[in-house]
């Protein structure tokens, strides 16, 4: 007997129609439509599973007439300049003639060009929802990042209605401003969606509980007091709304099981359980569904699976059926039965979801919040393994030609179980470097410790023969220095009498009227090799008085002679 | 043939032969119902003239505008409810061809019924005297057009006369019978809708009321309290008689107005509204645009006419190329049309096809206004129309008449040099009741204003009303192809440059609709370094800022350029004459954010609530409400209040109005 589909949401978003069954964030539509009004380019951030993607397509959709709203989401996919470029020239039927990679033959043709040809088909203001943008932060290399942040504020200042909003994950912010550079309004304008708080999920839980949408699936008895029972299983601070949706889609399971017959299913207090916790409900969820595989694929095929499908960080992967099949052949996964039969059955579960990107079939996880879910149930291996990936990633950067350090090995020594054969080899094969090396270092070791020896006594030696020959040497310049003492006193007393003489000369001469200069000379050119200044300072001071004197004298001469010409003239 | 909808209507004393008109239909159905027809009687137990008229009225005419066929039966009264139904009926008739109304007087013979008893208690019996008066007057009217009315003695009689209706009915099919029915009747109903419906109309919604009836080149028909008088066609004679009683107003074609708001320049305007065909002119009915390309050719060889090509790309035409020509209030409706919603032939589609036609009008009017606003030299004592307009309460800005007021507006500018000197000639044409402008406008007009009132219905008339609707609107947007000659721009803001030894300038931060605000690609390379003659011309406009020497306009303004390209046009500001501040009719809401905004969001004057304080403006896209028990949930407002305590940046907006309209203001007395 087929079971009646849950009227709730799970992990849906809501969309454009859901607007009658959306509660709890009304202040928030209008906030953001009011922080979009006047913006081209708005980024809207928040925690995994706040409802970002719910309150853009069912929200703000609701905000706007059809007639002034086409709305395109686009993934990254393998590069999100390329996804861009096809998902609008899908819509344009390939008018625009893309490359093998997905670009634009045309060099003219950026993101303005694109939407211009899009509006000029659709007379629609276009709004672009970059969705799970980490994706491109993530996953992408620098020169797809610096492309699209270019092409981007290309974008932003074309004269084209068309807005954007980059959706994405509060903890990927941060990589963001590295390309402000490229494009300055990325911060401008932001809009952060909060979790939320217990008085919202009321909202949501008596919207729930009230609205005659959902008459024709269920009944409710007592209504305010299964309001409360649901608020009593929250935790103190926020949470995701996602959680309130599981939440509710299991206490519809379990009413389906109570009920009698076909009659209408019936929510009442006595379906909620002491042990239900809001914010373990995905938890819970996963681990039930696992278990229910588990059987069909093994022990630990379905949750291998699902951890192919995230990142290291937790985040969505989208991975094709071929690649999910050799991660797991590279792990070792032991599967029963057919991976497309799990895949299968993991898309029924509301786990996953397929989507079709190019002409490829992925698969990802449906949530971002059962994203993080799946991580949190790593096994201590998984995380192990994980671990050894993380490191592998790291040391796989060195030349594969060179050989692992020994503190590299070191690292890797606790996740051996999990090293493929590659670099197992590696390994080996560093391991016997190393000790090669070690030998040779050893052997170089010994012979420069007995050159050392030998070259410690040489020194020694040396030493000695150096200390001998110290103490002769100073020996020899004591007297020496004695000597030249000597010399230089006895030269001195010769030249103290040379310059009185000349002194005495000078005086002289000046008394006659002459000039000594060539005695000046004679008396500045003696070579003074005293060792008291006072006495430097007298033979300075004879020298300036000499020199004053003899240039009085020729100063008179001069005058003198100057007189004698005019008293010729007249 | 299906199933036939028959509405049967009496007042309660005729309670009987209704009932046995049921039985009647119900034999009928016996014998019809292998031919595969149906007749589903609906019965109304009472016209509504016992009852108040609330939401029962709707209730009545969204019976009635289900209905097949309407069989009217009455006896000794036709109250003024019951006429105005049996109008409502009409009109509905004359627009889609349905319902087809039979209507049966009773006048007994002296064998069956006894005849209404006029000599005895009911001659002296007030509401018996009346009841008579009312029914002999209808009846009057309708003999005027002879085949309204039938007249029958007793049920029998009634059943053979609607029994050979409904032989007709059969051998001919309900849609050939309503067809010819109404190509019979045309003629009639539409007189008796144009000289009797007011009549109805203006008795029923308030005593003391003056109705222009009917109007000839010589002569004008005025019901006065019901009493129906005719007097010269001349507007002092109406300005005398309105005086005599006392009174201001006077209804024109189901409209209100103030007479002083009446002049020469709209008086004939006016009084043609009674007089002239609702129609589409011949001229635009013999050559309907009925392809969803044609008119954008039609526009786009419009604006070759005015200098402007518009470059098509493998021959696929670019409405956007076309649209961005017509002023941002109206472009936003034409892009409406071409969306898919748009395309659908759906009273929406409508309704954007008459708001693009009402924006056009309001934009002209706001070029208008903004003059009279900024008038050195205020008038003495400003025309009531510019206070009904400044006072504009929120359920009147849907059905507000921007006609009457572009002609009253461009009358006061009379004497000053226009800003925009083609509206002048525009408005000439529009006033001259013989022009196909001016009947194009009373199509376009009546139109609007049955959409708003839910009397058009979404049937198989529907798609030839929407293509006449876009021929007259391609006429006249064609009409107004100089808009194209005049670029809107919006000021954020302007920022003085002046250093000790250079020349002041002032350097102008502007934006475009869907452009950003600002942004200086001056620096910028392409992505690939490709040959500028490549580019766009929005790659071409990304540069925002304007430094103008000498010369400021004004800051947080939206400006119409008297030029086809912006930055020629700020290069010429120079000039005051060669812009116009549409601020504050028209604003953009970003530069009054405290967060610096990217891209312009415009709204319009929308009027105000004195009591709260606040003027009110509305989104430039917003949509009529077309259909019963919706919300357009998109629409948006913006209030301008004295104190804006969440936006305090609009406080000096609130100022700028208060300035600016003060002069223009007249107290209720």
């Amino acid at each position: 007997m087929n079971l009646p589909a849950s009227p709730f949401k799970f992990l849906d978003s809501y969309q454009q129609g859901d607007r009658d069954v959306f509660f709890g964030r009304d202040k928030e539509i209008n906030d953001l439509y009011n922080a979009l009004s006047g913006v081209k380019q708005l980024l809207l951030y928040g925690p995994s599973g706040s409802g970002k993607t719910s309150l853009i397509e069912c929200g703000l959709r609701n905000q706007f007439s059809d007639a002034d709203w086409f709305a395109l989401t686009i993934r990254r996919g393998r590069n999100l300049n390329e996804s861009f470029f096809k998902t609008i020239n899908e819509i344009l039927q390939d008018k625009i003639e893309l490359d093998e990679k997905g670009l634009p033959k045309e060099k003219r043709i950026n993101f303005g060009q694109t939407i211009e040809a899009l509006f000029s088909e659709l007379y629609q203001p276009i709004y672009l929802l970059f969705d799970q943008f980490e994706e491109l932060l993530i996953l992408g290399d620098e020169a797809e990042k610096i492309e699209f942040f270019t092409r981007l504020n290309q974008l932003v200042r074309f004269k084209v209605p068309c807005r954007v909003i980059l959706i994405m994950r509060e903890e990927f912010i941060g990589y963001l401003s590295e390309y402000e550079y490229l494009c300055p309004s990325l911060f401008q304008h932001r809009f952060r969606l909060e979790k939320m708080g217990k008085k919202y999920v009321k909202e949501v839980i008596d919207g729930i509980l009230t609205t005659p949408y959902y008459h024709a699936f269920f009944i409710v008895e007592n209504a305010d007091a299964l309001s409360k029972a649901v608020l009593d299983r929250m935790p103190k601070q926020e949470i995701e709304l996602a959680h309130i949706q599981v939440f509710f889609g299991e206490l519809w399971n379990r009413a389906l099981e109570q009920r009698k017959g076909d009659k209408i299913p019936k929510l009442h207090p006595g379906l909620i359980k002491e042990t239900d916790k809001l914010e373990e409900v995905l938890n819970d969820f996963l681990k039930d569904q696992i278990e229910k595989l588990k059987p069909k694929y093994g022990e630990n095929a379905p949750l291998e699976v699902l951890v192919a499908m995230i990142t290291d960080r937790d985040t969505k992967l989208q991975i094709d059926e071929k690649t999910l099949q050799k991660d797991l052949d590279s792990k070792g996964v032991q599967l029963q039965g057919y991976l497309a039969e799990l895949l299968a059955d993991l898309t029924k579960a509301r786990i996953t979801r397929d989507i079709k990107i190019d002409d490829d079939v992925k698969y990802e996880i449906s949530h971002d919040i059962l994203a993080r879910v799946v991580g949190q149930n790593r096994t201590q291996d998984m995380k192990l393994r994980q671990e050894a990936e993380r490191i592998y990633s790291v040391i796989q950067l060195k030349d594969r030609t060179s050989f692992l350090s020994a503190d590299d090995l070191k690292l890797l020594l606790p996740y051996e179980k999990f090293h493929t054969p590659e670099i197992k080899t590696w390994i080996a094969d560093s391991e016997k470097y190393n000790k090669a090396v070690e030998q040779k270092e050893l052997v170089i070791t010994r012979k420069r410790l007995r050159n050392i020896r030998g070259l410690l006594f040489a020194a020694l030696f040396a030493l000695v023969v150096a200390g001998v020959g110290l103490w002769y040497a100073t020996n020899q310049k004591k007297i020496a220095d004695k000597n030249l003492a000597n010399f230089k006193i006895e030269q001195a007393a010769k030249d103290s009498i040379r310059f009185n003489e000349l002194y005495s000369r000078a005086n002289t001469i000046l008394k006659e009227d002459a000039q000594p200069l060539e005695i000046l000379d004679s008396m500045k050119s003696i070579n003074f090799v005293y060792d008291t200044a006072s006495k430097m300072k007298w033979m300075r001071k004879a020298i300036d008085s000499t020199t004053r004197a003899t240039e009085s004298k020729q100063s008179m001469f001069d005058s003198t002679q100057k007189m004698s010409d005019l008293r010729a003239k007249k | 043939m299906g199933t036939v909808r028959i509405f049967v209507a009496s007042s309660a004393e005729l309670k009987k032969d209704r009932d046995d008109f049921r039985n009647f239909l119900s034999v009928e159905n016996d014998l019809r119902h292998e031919k595969g027809v149906y007749l589903e009687l609906v019965q109304w137990e009472y016209f509504l003239d016992s009852v108040s008229q609330t939401s029962k009225q709707d209730d009545y005419n969204n019976m009635l505008k289900s209905c097949d066929i309407v069989i009217c039966l009455f006896y000794k009264k036709a109250g003024k409810y019951t006429q105005l139904e049996f109008d409502t009926a009409i009109k509905q008739f004359n627009e889609t061809g349905a319902p087809l109304i039979y209507t049966y007087f009773k006048e007994p013979d002296a064998n069956s019924n006894p005849a209404p008893d006029t000599n005895n208690v009911a001659e002296t019996d007030p509401v018996e005297i009346e009841n008579r008066k009312n029914l002999e007057s209808f009846k009057k009217r309708l003999e005027d057009l002879k085949h309204f009315y039938t007249r029958y003695t007793n049920f029998d009689n009634l059943q053979n006369q609607f029994g050979t209706q409904l032989k007709i009915l059969q051998n001919s099919g309900f849609g050939k019978l309503q067809q010819d029915v109404r190509n019979e009747r045309k003629e009639e109903v539409t007189n008796y809708i144009n000289n009797v419906i007011n009549i109805n109309t203006a008795s029923v919604a308030g005593s003391n009321n003056v109705v222009i009836q009917g109007v000839t080149d010589s002569k004008i028909t005025i019901i006065n309290n019901g009493v129906s008088e005719e007097y010269k066609n001349d507007l002092s004679e109406i300005k005398n008689l309105l005086k005599t009683l006392a009174l201001n107003t006077i209804q024109v074609d189901g409209r209100d107005i103030n007479i002083d708001n009446v002049n020469d320049s709209n008086f004939g305007f006016l009084m043609g509204r009674v007089s002239k065909s609702k129609a589409l002119p011949d001229k635009l009915k013999d050559d309907l645009i009925t392809d969803s390309n044609k008119w954008m050719i039609s526009l786009q060889l419009a604006l070759k006419s005015k200098g402007i090509s518009i470059k098509s790309s493998n021959n696929k035409i670019d409405g956007g190329s076309i649209f961005q020509h017509f002023g941002w209030l109206i472009e936003a409706y034409l892009y409406k049309i071409n969306s898919p919603a748009g395309q659908k032939p759906t009273l929406r589609r409508l309704s954007f096809l008459a708001e693009a036609y009402q924006s056009s009008l309001r934009f002209l009017c706001f070029v208008q206004l903004s003059q009279v606003l900024q008038l050195k030299k205020k008038p003495d004592n400003p025309p009531p129309a510019i206070n009904e307009f400044i006072k504009l309460e929120k359920s009147q800005l849907a059905t507000y008449d921007y006609s009457n007021l572009l002609l009253i507006t461009t009358d006061l500018l009379k004497g000053s040099e226009p800003f925009m000197t083609e509206i002048v000639k525009f408005v000439e044409e529009l006033s001259d009741t013989g022009s196909d402008l001016y009947t194009t406008n009373l199509f376009l007009e009546s139109n609007r204003y049955k959409l708003i009132n839910k009397e058009i219905k979404e049937d198989e008339q529907l798609p030839e009303l929407l293509d006449e609707y876009l021929t007259a609107l391609v006429y006249w947007l064609r009409k107004l192809i100089f808009i194209s000659q005049y670029k809107m721009v919006s000021i954020m803001d302007i920022k003085l440059e002046y250093r000790l030894g250079e020349i002041v300038h002032f350097e102008h931060v502007y934006g475009e609709l869907n452009g950003a605000f600002g942004e200086n690609s001056e620096d910028d390379e392409p992505l690939d370094n490709t040959a500028t003659d490549t580019m766009t011309a929005s790659d071409t406009d990304l540069r925002t800022t304007k430094s103008i020497e000498g010369v400021y306009t004004f800051n947080q303004s939206i400006l119409l350029l008297k030029d086809k390209n912006v930055d020629s046009g700020l290069d010429n500001i120079g000039d005051p004459d060669s812009y116009l501040s549409l601020s504050p009719l028209i604003i953009d809401q970003s530069v009054y954010s405290t967060k610096p905004k990217q891209t312009p969001e415009i709204y319009f004057y929308a009027g105000m609530d004195p009591l709260k304080r606040q003027y009110n403006y509305n989104y430039f896209r917003n949509e009529l409400l077309v259909y019963e028990n919706e919300l357009v949930k998109s629409n948006k407002e913006l209030s301008v209040k004295e104190i804006n305590s969440n936006e305090p940046v609009l406080d000096p907006l609130y100022t700028q109005l208060d300035g600016l309209l003060k002069p223009f203001k007249i107290r209720n007395k």
